[in-house]
């Protein structure tokens, strides 16, 4: 059944060739896994000898501060908080001048530093849309702006127009703030949120930037990618544009009745609410290779790294598909976000065992196949934090940098305040070994899973959520029960990539085009197992129109289950592909693979992850798992003669491996966290 | 490979305690709550979840039953719209605590055997329109404990009345709520020991209708209300000695 096919030709569309309404977001050549790496990031003192020599035990390869960006990225160059707030004078703009050619000295010298101790990518912080002041009180962002040209030294350029005309708005045109304009981190100065599409907000952003180039930085993390919500003067003409690009003028009038405007009420799930999300989308990612191109131009090339994939792997589709990374800040839940096995009291000594796992986001990174990675910040408890047991331990940390490895084809766990953590340092030293010397096994690979999880994107813009958070909760289960698993999007959806799994699930997926229910209808006639949950699946469009039931009813015919209620039955009266790990032992260990090519692959990597880790800094158990059985299915015509053993911090070791019906056998004699396997 | 194509639904089971709970509003709750379940140790429970979406949010219920040794025995998903009715497998135990994360959704929650809800941590008992009389025991060693009460949303706020165990009334919180407020309770000795009730109603002195309203117990007390007296009356002092136990134990770590 899984017959393998040599050009995805539906992914051969390009970014700037989606005029067409059939792709309602972007699609493009698929780019295949990279080497995971290490990161820290650290808001902390970083400018002390001390510091830098804390780098040297395992550099990691991506650094990010705060205190790199030369000017403060909210108030600009020419703020004193401090002094603001003690009611004192700030310093004359000669000695703030002073001060920040300073600091910008210092800046480059702990750049150069930093390179010299291995660290590959040094980046700090900047915000997309925030800036801090008082238009009244001439402070923060204001009082910068009026002394514009005591810091012309620095290759600012002409002078924009006064900040406050850089404000996000509101439909009824008065200023819309993200957070709250009286913030308190920034009284008695007020917080705005700043429109990505205006030129003139373009100027400050681009001289905070080439002056990070300037200095040296290798790039930015770019805070806050993720709110974008004007209806400026700008925003409303690029919205008239961007619909005129993808629709033909009859489309307009018979989709939109002939009127461009932006939608104002985002509560609906209609196709204008969806293009106005859909716009911003685009917005915040050419702002964001706007940002890359500024670095560009000075430092020859420029790092890119937003927040925003928090709850929002999806992101990596539309606004981050050109970044290099992109931040998970995983700050919600009891549990906190740290991978493994996190316990708490709730009441009358019943606890709560909770797997944390984020195979969710990482697992749509190969499913995207952007540019963009995950990098996983995880929180100890939100709001509430409890380090002691839900903080992040060493056998955490290798198991943080297993899952990006493992499940995100690249990426990270980022290393939060190293300063706090001694184990972090080995822990990067080790792993960044592994990673080195396995390079060749994490880069240029693709997915090579049993079952597919079909996750478009698109409803996620029609403010229909069932299909992320159902395929999210599909793709834990099963990939619980030991399958190979993996999410598709739009991006990798193609007849010939659903051929080549045994199964394919479709989880609420309400909003559907007709290109993708004939593909889904194709596979399920060639054989495929095809499970739907929800009986109102394709149920609409791709814009979001309803489609009439006798219309999606040879999908839910072609199907060999429709399921509803709940997902459990998946398995259960649905057949399923045999997994690869029994149920006997490892019932926390989950699997993914991958292949050296769709078309012929000649070998084949499966990582172990063992999540039986305790999480918390007073914990340190590991559920170590011997003699771990596989069976593991291999692509059509591939035959397993030898098996390469790999773990972090060991010699790498052969393993026996016996071929039964297209499946390699093979036996893991222990498991700790991690392991890679390689099948040739 | 094909077998017959099939489509399975839930069929909504009608079960007894179902329908006893028509006498009462049915009780909703909003955001992510746990429930604990007491068993009898011979029989599984099998517990019934329906699930309501609010402002058409698509967001469906994340439901984990475990037992006292912290195992998952049930974990599944139920959209939004659907009901599931299932037994937690494994060998009976004698208490299951289960989980349900519906993010800003609602569900109806029941069971076969004597349940209550947890009416403490982030949201405290939030629950949406009419609420069944609830009840809580207050521990013979219970002097004082405190009665917190918020409703954020414009418009929505609610009359908390606390009941002593013979009806009558220990307590009245009336308003809107948009600032959360708390009292404290004092417990005469002659009340300890017994089953106290809240119930829930329109606001008079406010102009807010009874929607979305979040109520707190906490103090020396299991912070467990209860749909029924009964179950309140014979479970509730061994959970309040589990729970000071437990609470000991967490002291001296």
């Amino acid at each position: 059944m899984r017959r393998l096919s040599a050009i995805m030709a539906l992914l051969a569309c390009t970014a700037g060739a989606w005029a067409a309404p059939e792709d309602m977001v972007p699609r493009w050549e698929y780019v295949p896994t990279q080497v995971p790496f290490t990161h820290i990031l650290d808001y902390g003192d970083i400018f002390s000898p001390e510091y830098l020599a804390g780098l040297e035990e395992g550099p990691p390869h991506l650094i990010t501060h705060h205190e790199l960006t030369v000017s403060h990225p909210y108030f600009g160059p020419m703020c004193d908080l401090g002094a603001i707030r003690a009611g004192e004078e700030e310093a004359s703009a000669e000695e703030a001048v002073a001060a920040y050619r300073a600091h910008r000295e210092q800046v480059k010298a702990y750049i150069e530093a930093a390179h010299a101790r291995g660290v590959e990518v040094v980046t700090s912080y900047i915000c997309m849309m925030t800036t801090g002041g008082h238009p009244d009180r001439r402070l923060g962002i204001w009082r910068f702006w009026d002394n514009w040209e005591a810091f012309e030294q620095f290759d600012l350029p002409a002078k924009p127009e006064d900040p406050i005309t850089w404000q996000q708005r509101k439909p009824d045109g008065s200023e819309h703030h993200f957070y709250r304009k009286e913030h308190e981190p920034y009284a008695p100065m007020y917080r705005y949120s700043n429109c990505v599409n205006n030129p003139n907000f373009h100027a400050y952003q681009r001289w905070v930037v080439e002056e990070a180039a300037r200095a040296g930085l290798d790039g930015v993390f770019v805070d806050n990618a993720g709110s974008q919500r004007c209806y400026c003067a700008w925003c409303r003409d690029g919205f008239d544009q961007w619909l005129r690009e993808r629709y033909e003028p009859e489309e307009i009038e018979a989709l939109f009745d002939g009127d461009t405007r932006m939608a104002e009420d985002l509560t609906g799930s209609d196709l204008r609410a969806a293009e106005t999300q859909l716009f911003w989308q685009e917005s915040i990612h050419r702002h964001l290779e706007r940002i890359r191109r500024w670095g560009t131009e000075i430092h020859g090339s420029f790092y890119i790294y937003p927040n925003g994939l928090h709850r929002r792997a999806h992101a990596m589709a539309t606004r981050f598909r050109d970044a290099d990374l992109g931040m998970a800040e995983n700050s919600s839940g009891a549990f906190g976000g740290h991978p493994g096995i996190a316990r708490r009291h709730v009441v009358a000594g019943l606890y709560m065992r909770h797997v944390n796992q984020n195979l969710r986001p990482f697992r749509y990174a190969p499913a995207i196949g952007a540019s963009c990675r995950v990098s996983m910040m995880s929180y100890s408890g939100y709001p509430n934090t409890d380090e002691a047991n839900l903080g992040p331990n060493e056998n955490v940390g290798v198991l943080g940098l297993a899952e990006a490895a493992a499940f995100g084809g690249g990426g990270t766990y980022l290393m939060y305040r190293p300063a706090r953590h001694p184990w972090m340092a080995p822990v990067r030293a080790m792993m960044n070994g592994f990673f080195e010397r396995n390079a060749d096994l994490y880069a240029g690979r693709y997915p090579w899973g049993q079952v597919a999880v079909f996750t478009p994107v698109l409803p996620n813009y029609f403010r229909d959520g069932a299909t992320h958070q159902l395929g999210g909760e599909v793709l834990e289960m099963l990939m619980g029960r030991g399958l190979l698993v993996d999410l598709m999007t739009e991006q990798t959806f193609s007849s010939e990539a659903l051929d080549r799994y045994e199964a394919v699930v479709a989880p609420g997926v309400r909003i559907m085009s007709d290109m993708q229910m004939r593909a889904l209808i194709d596979y399920a006639a060639d054989g495929g197992q095809l499970i739907l949950i929800g009986e109102d699946t394709a149920a609409r469009d791709r814009l979001g129109r309803e489609r009439a039931d006798a219309d999606r009813q040879p999908l839910l015919s072609a199907a060999d289950a429709v399921l509803t209620g709940s997902i459990d039955e998946l398995g259960g009266a649905v057949g399923l592909p045999d997994p690869v790990r029994g149920a006997d032992s490892g019932h926390l260990v989950r699997l993914a693979a991958y292949v050296d090519s769709w078309d012929g692959p000649t070998d084949l990597t499966v990582h172990c992850v063992n999540y039986d880790v305790e999480i918390g800094t007073a914990h340190d158990g590991v559920g170590a798992v011997d003699d771990l059985a596989l069976s593991i299915p291999l692509p059509p015509g591939m035959t397993a003669r030898a098996a390469t053993l790999k773990v972090p911090g060991r010699q790498d070791v052969s393993i026996d491996v016996e071929m039964q019906g297209g499946r390699a056998e093979v036996v893991i004699p222990h498991l700790e966290i991690y392991a890679l396997l390689h099948i040739t | 490979m094909r077998t017959a194509k099939m489509i399975s639904a839930l069929v909504p089971l009608l079960m007894p305690w179902a329908v006893q709970a028509q006498e009462q509003p049915e009780l909703v709750v909003r955001n992510p709550h746990y429930f604990v379940i007491v068993g009898d140790g011979e029989r599984a429970p099998t517990v019934s979840v329906q699930v309501r979406s609010f402002f058409d949010k698509t967001q469906g219920l994340k439901l984990e039953v475990s037992d006292p040794a912290g195992s998952i025995r049930l974990n599944t998903t139920v959209m939004v719209g659907e009901q599931a009715t299932r037994r937690i497998p494994g060998e009976p135990a004698e208490l299951y605590l289960a989980s349900a994360n519906m993010d800003s959704n609602g569900i109806v929650f029941s069971c076969d055997r004597p349940w209550a809800v947890y009416a403490a941590g982030r949201t405290g008992l939030g629950s949406n329109g009419a609420v069944p009389e609830m009840y809580l025991y207050v521990p013979e060693e219970t002097e004082a404990f405190t009665v917190r009460v918020s409703a954020v949303s414009p418009n929505e706020g609610g009359r908390v009345t606390l009941h002593h165990p013979d009806g009558s009334v220990a307590l009245v919180m009336d308003g809107e709520f948009d600032t959360e407020e708390e009292r404290q309770v004092e417990v005469p000795e002659a009340l300890r020991g017994r089953a106290w009730s809240l119930t829930w109603a329109e606001p008079q002195t406010a102009d807010a209708s009874l929607q979305d309203i979040n109520v707190y117990i906490e103090g020396p007390l299991t912070p467990l209300l209860w749909i029924e007296r009964e179950w309140a009356e014979a479970h509730g002092e061994m959970l309040w000695e589990r729970h000071r136990a437990a609470l000991a134990e967490e002291g001296a770590q």
